[in-house]
C-alpha cells in the first residue's frame, strides 16, 4: 500500500529475505535503497552495464532511457534495471542474490585530489586522484583489482542537475570507473576515461577540472577480481578504457610476483585512440609469461600493429591451447557479446569466462 | 585430493574409499582451505625432497656431509604443513629448485664416491623422480606419490604408519628452519633430517620398523627442539617471566602472527624509532618473555586470541599483519591487502616478502589508522621456560615435599575451533588449587586470562612456551626427576595434550620417545592411525584418547 509519500518497494533477496522502503515516483529504485541505507549491486547507473538486474514480480515501474540488451531476464519475464526504475505503484522485486552481499548503512566516502590530468589518445583522458585521509586516518586505497569506484561528479550547478539523464533535481551525480593501478598506501586512484560530448563527468575533465580540484570518491565496489585458480592461464580482453581494470589485474600479477601465464589482447577502434602502451610495455619485463597485443578496428597508414577486434584475435589463439584460460572481459557491450560467444564455442567454460561491462554514461 | 594429516581433516564417512582410509579431505577442496592441485603439488614435492634425503645420506655416510641439504628440505616440508602455503604457484617454483637442489646432492654424491674409489650407487625411488612439465601433469604424477599411493597393495596400517613417520617429519623440518633461520644447526639433526626423508624414500612397509623409526624421529625432534631453544636463548636471553599488555594503546600499529622469533625481530628492527607499534599475535605471545625482543618498547603487547580467531582479529586490527609461519587461514576481503606472509607461508593473492625488505610494511602501517586511544590495559603472565623455572626448583620442590603443590598438570599444545577443545579449559578450570599448571602453545589461549592464584609465590599457571616449548617442559620434568629420584613417569604429573598439525606430531613422537606414558590427546586421535596403531600405542604407552574432563582429572589427579 502506498504510503504518504510514494509507494511501498519490496525487495526480496535469493534467500528470501525481504526489506520495504519507500519510493516516491521520481526516484529509482536503486537511489530509494541508497537512501535507506541498502547499497544493491549497480555500476554505470545509467541503464547501461546490467549489474543491477532485478525482477519485477509485482506492481509496475517504468524504466528510462537504458541498454534492454544488457537486462539479465527478458523485459517480458519482469526483468527490470533498478538504477533506471521509477515505481509507478507498490511494487515486489526479486534481486538475484543473498542478503548477505547487500552492504548497509551509509557508504564510505573519501575526499580525493586530483594530482594529474592527462589526455592520452583521443577521446581519452588520465586521472590521477589523491586521497584524502579518511575518517578513521587511513591514507591508503584499498580495492581489488577490477573493483569499480564512483566518482561524483563536481561543479553542476543547483538547478542543473536534472539535465543530466539519471539525476533527478537535487540528486548528485556520479560515475563508475574501475582504477587501472592496484591497491596502495599512497592513496593513488589512477583511471583511464572515455569522454563523451555531453557526458557529465566528460564536460567536466575536459572544460573545467584543474589539478587540485578535489572530487568525492566512494570506496570499492564490485565482483570483477582475480579468480585465484592455481597456475591457470589468464587472459584478458580490453576494449577502450575497459582496458582500466584489467591493467589493474595485470600490474598486481607483476607486483604480487604471480607466475600465471598471462596474454592481453587490447582493442580499439581508431589509431588515435591507442593508449597506455608503455604501460603495458612495462608490465611484460615484470611478469614472467606475458604477451600483449593491441589491435585496432579502423587504422590508419601510420599503424604498423594488428588490425581487427580483440575478440578475434583471441579467439584465433585459443583453440591452440591445451588448457583453456580463465578470461577477463571489459569492454562496451558489443564486444561483450561477441567474446562471450566466441570463448563459448572455442570451449571456454561459462565459469572461466568473468566480465565487467564497460557502459559508457553520458 | 586426498590429505588427512591435521587435526581438522574431514572425518565424514566416505564409503567410496577403501576400508580404514575412510577419513579425510577428499574433495576439491580441504577443510584447511588448500584445493586439490596444491595438495598434489605439495606431495610431489616431498617425494623429492625425499631424494635430496636419500643423496645427503649418502654424501654423510662418504664423511662429505653437506647442510644445506637438511635445510633445504626442512624448509620445503614447512611449507607444507597445514594452514602454511596455500599457493599452487609457489609450488611449481619450489618443485623446479628442489630437482636442481636434489640433483646437485647426487653430482656431489657421485663425484665424493669417486674421489674415494668408489663407483656410486644408483639410488632409486625419488632420487629419479621427474616432475612433468605441466602442471596438470604433476599433478596426476600425484597420485603415484602421494599420502595414499600403494594403499591398496601395503593396507592402511602401513599407509598410516608412514604418514605417521611423514608428519612427525614435517614437524620437525619446521621445528628445525625456525632455528635455521636464525643461523643455528648441528650435525645431528641435519643427519636426523636426512634420515627421516631416506627412510621414507626405501619405501618402508614393516609395521615395527616403522613404529621404531617414528619413535626414532621423536629423538631427532628432542634434539631440534633442543636447537631451537638454543637458537631462541642465544639469540634472545633467557625467556624470563613477563607481564604482557593484551590491550592496545594509541598509535600505528603491526601485527606479527605465527611462531618465528626471527621474523618478530626483523620487524622489531625495522620499525624502531618510527613510532609503529608492534603486536604478538597467537603463538608469538611467548616472545614477550625473551630480554632481547622485550627491550624493544615498541613491542606493545598481545593482541587477539589463537590462530583460529585471525580472521575476527586481523579484521579489527587497524594496521598490516605479518604472518610469520602456520597457521594461516584464508585472508578475508577486508584485510587482503594489508596482510604480508613471510618465509614459508602463501596464499594466492596475498603480498609475500622473500627479501627482508618491510618497507612496504611500515608504509602500510603508516598509512592505516592504528589504534586511535588507549584501551585500559589488561595483561597476561608468559615467559616461564625452563630457565626461569627452574631457577625456583628448591621452593618447588619443597612445596611438593610439603604438599602444597600435589600435582604438575601440562596442558598445552594446539587450539582450534572443534567445540571438543573446550575439554581444556574445564580440566584447567577444575583442577584443584593444590596443582601447578603448565601450559605451552596456543591452547593457553582458552584460560590464560583465567586467575589461577598462587602457591608459596609461585604463579598457579606457568606459560612455558610456544608449542616447540615442549622441550623446556621436559627439561624441567626432567629435572624434577632427577631432584626426586625417580622417572618421569613416576612424577605427580599428568600431561593434557591438545594437537592441530604435524609440529604437534612431531612433539607427541618425542613425548613417546621419552617414554612418557598416560598422555591424554584430543580433541580426536590423529586420522592417520588406523585402529590397529592405535592399538599399539594404547598398550605401549597407555596413550589415552579425551574423555569426559571431570572423570578424566579425577583419575589424572589419582595418577592414572
Amino acid at each position: 500500500m502506498a504510503g504518504e509519500t510514494g509507494y511501498d518497494v519490496t525487495l526480496v533477496t535469493a534467500d528470501g529475505q525481504e526489506s520495504t522502503l519507500q519510493c516516491d515516483g521520481s526516484t529509482t529504485v536503486l537511489e530509494a535503497a541508497e537512501d535507506a541505507g541498502l547499497m544493491l549491486k549497480a555500476s554505470c547507473e545509467s541503464g547501461g552495464c546490467g549489474a543491477c538486474s532485478a525482477v519485477l514480480r509485482g506492481g509496475r515501474v517504468e524504466m528510462g532511457d537504458h541498454d534492454p540488451n544488457v537486462i539479465e531476464v527478458p523485459e517480458g519475464e519482469g526483468g527490470i534495471l533498478l538504477c533506471r526504475s521509477f515505481p509507478r505503484g507498490d511494487c515486489r522485486i526479486e534481486l538475484p542474490y543473498d542478503q548477505s552481499k547487500i552492504v548497509t548503512g551509509t557508504p564510505v566516502r573519501r575526499d580525493a585530489e586530483i594530482t594529474a590530468l592527462d589526455r592520452v589518445a583521443d577521446g581519452v583522458m588520465r586521472l590521477t586522484l589523491t586521497l584524502r585521509p579518511g575518517e578513521d586516518g587511513s591514507s591508503s586505497a584499498d580495492f581489488e583489482s577490477g573493483q569499480f569506484v564512483r566518482i561524483v561528479v563536481p561543479g553542476l550547478a543547483p538547478g542543473r542537475e536534472g539535465e543530466v539523464p539519471g539525476s533527478p533535481p537535487g540528486r548528485e551525480v556520479r560515475r563508475a570507473y574501475s582504477p587501472a593501478n592496484v591497491a596502495n598506501w599512497d592513496g593513488q586512484l589512477e583511471f583511464y576515461i572515455r569522454l563523451l560530448p555531453g557526458g557529465a563527468m566528460s564536460d567536466y575533465l575536459s572544460e573545467r577540472a584543474r589539478v587540485g580540484d578535489v572530487l568525492t570518491v566512494s570506496n570499492a565496489d564490485g565482483e570483477f577480481v582475480l579468480a585465484e585458480n592455481g597456475l591457470r592461464p589468464r587472459w584478458f580482453l580490453a576494449g577502450g578504457t575497459g582496458l582500466s581494470p584489467l591493467l589493474s589485474m595485470l600490474r598486481k600479477m607483476a607486483e604480487w610476483g604471480e607466475a600465471q601465464p598471462a596474454r592481453l589482447f587490447f582493442g580499439v577502434t581508431r589509431h588515435g585512440e591507442v593508449f597506455a602502451q608503455d604501460e603495458i610495455a612495462a608490465l611484460a619485463e615484470n611478469l614472467p609469461d606475458f604477451h600483449a597485443e593491441t589491435v585496432v578496428w579502423n587504422p590508419d597508414p601510420a599503424w604498423t600493429g594488428p588490425v581487427g577486434n580483440p575478440v578475434d584475435l583471441a579467439a584465433a589463439e585459443i583453440t591452440v591451447l591445451d588448457e583453456m584460460p580463465d578470461v577477463y572481459l571489459c569492454g562496451p557491450p558489443p564486444m561483450m557479446d561477441a567474446a562471450v560467444a566466441a570463448l563459448t564455442a572455442a570451449g571456454v567454460p561459462a565459469d572461466q569466462i568473468h566480465l565487467e561491462r564497460f557502459s559508457a554514461s553520458i | 585430493m586426498f590429505c588427512y594429516q591435521c587435526e581438522q581433516t574431514d572425518r565424514t564417512p566416505q564409503p567410496g574409499r577403501p576400508n580404514l582410509l575412510s577419513f579425510g579431505c577428499s574433495s576439491d577442496k580441504g577443510n584447511c582451505g588448500k584445493d586439490a592441485t596444491t595438495a598434489a603439488l605439495q606431495d610431489v614435492l616431498v617425494h623429492i625432497d625425499l631424494g635430496i634425503g636419500q643423496y645427503a645420506q649418502k654424501l654423510r655416510e662418504l664423511g662429505a656431509p653437506d647442510p644445506q641439504y637438511a635445510a633445504h628440505a626442512s624448509f620445503d616440508l614447512f611449507t607444507t604443513l597445514t594452514n602454511v602455503n596455500f599457493n599452487a604457484t609457489r609450488f611449481m617454483s619450489l618443485i623446479a629448485e628442489a630437482v636442481e637442489v636434489r640433483d646437485r646432492a647426487k653430482a656431489a654424491y657421485e663425484a665424493a664416491a669417486r674421489a674415494g674409489g668408489k663407483e656410486p650407487e644408483t639410488l632409486t625411488g625419488p632420487a629419479q623422480f621427474v616432475p612433468a612439465a605441466k602442471i596438470s601433469e604433476v599433478v596426476a604424477q600425484a597420485a603415484d606419490v602421494g599420502v595414499d599411493a600403494d594403499l591398496d597393495t601395503l593396507g592402511a596400517d602401513v599407509i598410516g604408519l608412514r604418514n605417521l613417520n611423514l608428519y612427525g617429519l614435517k614437524g620437525v623440518c619446521a621445528y628445525a628452519h625456525h632455528a635455521h633461520a636464525l643461523g643455528y644447526r648441528t650435525d645431528d639433526t641435519d643427519a636426523g633430517i636426512e634420515n627421516g626423508l631416506a627412510f621414507l624414500a626405501s619405501g618402508p612397509s614393516d609395521l615395527d620398523a616403522l613404529l621404531g623409526h617414528a619413535l626414532e624421529l621423536g629423538s631427532v625432534n628432542l634434539k631440534v627442539m633442543a636447537m631451537l631453544d638454543g637458537a631462541n636463548t642465544g639469540s634472545f636471553g633467557n625467556p624470563v617471566p613477563t607481564q604482557v599488555r593484551v590491550t592496545p594503546v594509541a598509535g600505528k600499529a603491526i601485527l606479527v602472527s605465527g611462531h618465528d622469533l626471527h621474523d618478530l625481530n626483523k620487524v622489531l628492527q625495522a620499525t624502531a624509532g618510527t613510532g609503529i607499534n608492534v603486536y604478538t599475535h597467537g603463538e608469538l605471545l611467548p616472545a614477550h618473555g625473551y630480554p632481547e625482543l622485550h627491550k624493544h618498547t615498541h613491542l606493545a603487547g598481545n593482541y587477539g586470541g589463537a590462530w583460529q580467531d585471525q580472521q575476527r582479529d586481523f579484521t579489527a586490527f587497524p594496521g598490516p599483519i605479518v604472518m610469520t609461519s602456520n597457521c594461516l587461514i584464508e585472508p578475508q576481503p577486508a584485510y587482503r591487502n594489508r596482510i604480508f606472509t613471510l618465509g614459508p607461508v602463501g596464499w594466492p593473492g596475498v603480498r609475500h616478502v622473500d627479501n627482508d625488505d618491510l618497507s612496504l610494511v611500515i608504509k602500510a602501517a603508516q598509512s592505516l589508522p592504528g589504534f586511535t586511544e588507549d584501551v585500559p590495559a589488561e595483561t597476561v603472565t608468559t615467559g616461564f621456560a625452563h630457565n626461569a623455572v627452574l631457577s625456583v626448583a628448591d621452593k618447588v620442590i619443597e612445596a611438593v615435599k610439603a604438599g602444597d603443590i600435589t600435582r604438575f598438570l601440562l596442558i598445552g599444545g594446539c587450539d582450534g575451533a572443534a567445540p571438543g577443545r573446550n575439554y581444556y579449559t574445564d580440566v584447567a578450570d577444575n583442577a584443584p588449587d593444590s596443582t601447578v599448571l603448565m601450559t605451552l602453545g596456543c591452547n593457553k589461549y582458552r584460560f590464560n586470562s583465567h586467575d589461577f592464584g598462587e602457591i608459596g609465590g609461585i604463579p598457579r599457571l606457568l606459560d612455558v612456551g610456544q608449542c616447540n616449548d615442549s622441550y623446556s617442559a621436559i627439561q624441567i620434568a626432567l629435572a624434577l626427576a632427577d631432584a626426586f629420584e625417580c622417572g618421569v613417569n613416576d612424577l605427580p604429573l599428568s600431561m593434557f595434550v591438545s594437537w592441530f598439525e604435524q609440529k604437534a606430531a612431531a612433539v607427541l613422537l618425542t613425548l613417546l620417545s621419552l617414554g612418557i606414558r598416560n598422555i591424554r590427546l584430543g580433541p580426536t586421535l590423529p586420522a592417520f592411525l588406523t585402529p590397529a596403531a592405535v592399538d599399539i600405542l594404547v598398550e605401549k604407552f597407555a596413550l589415552k584418547p579425551i574423555g569426559d574432563p571431570a572423570e578424566d582429572l579425577a583419575a589424572a589427579l589419582a595418577g592414572a
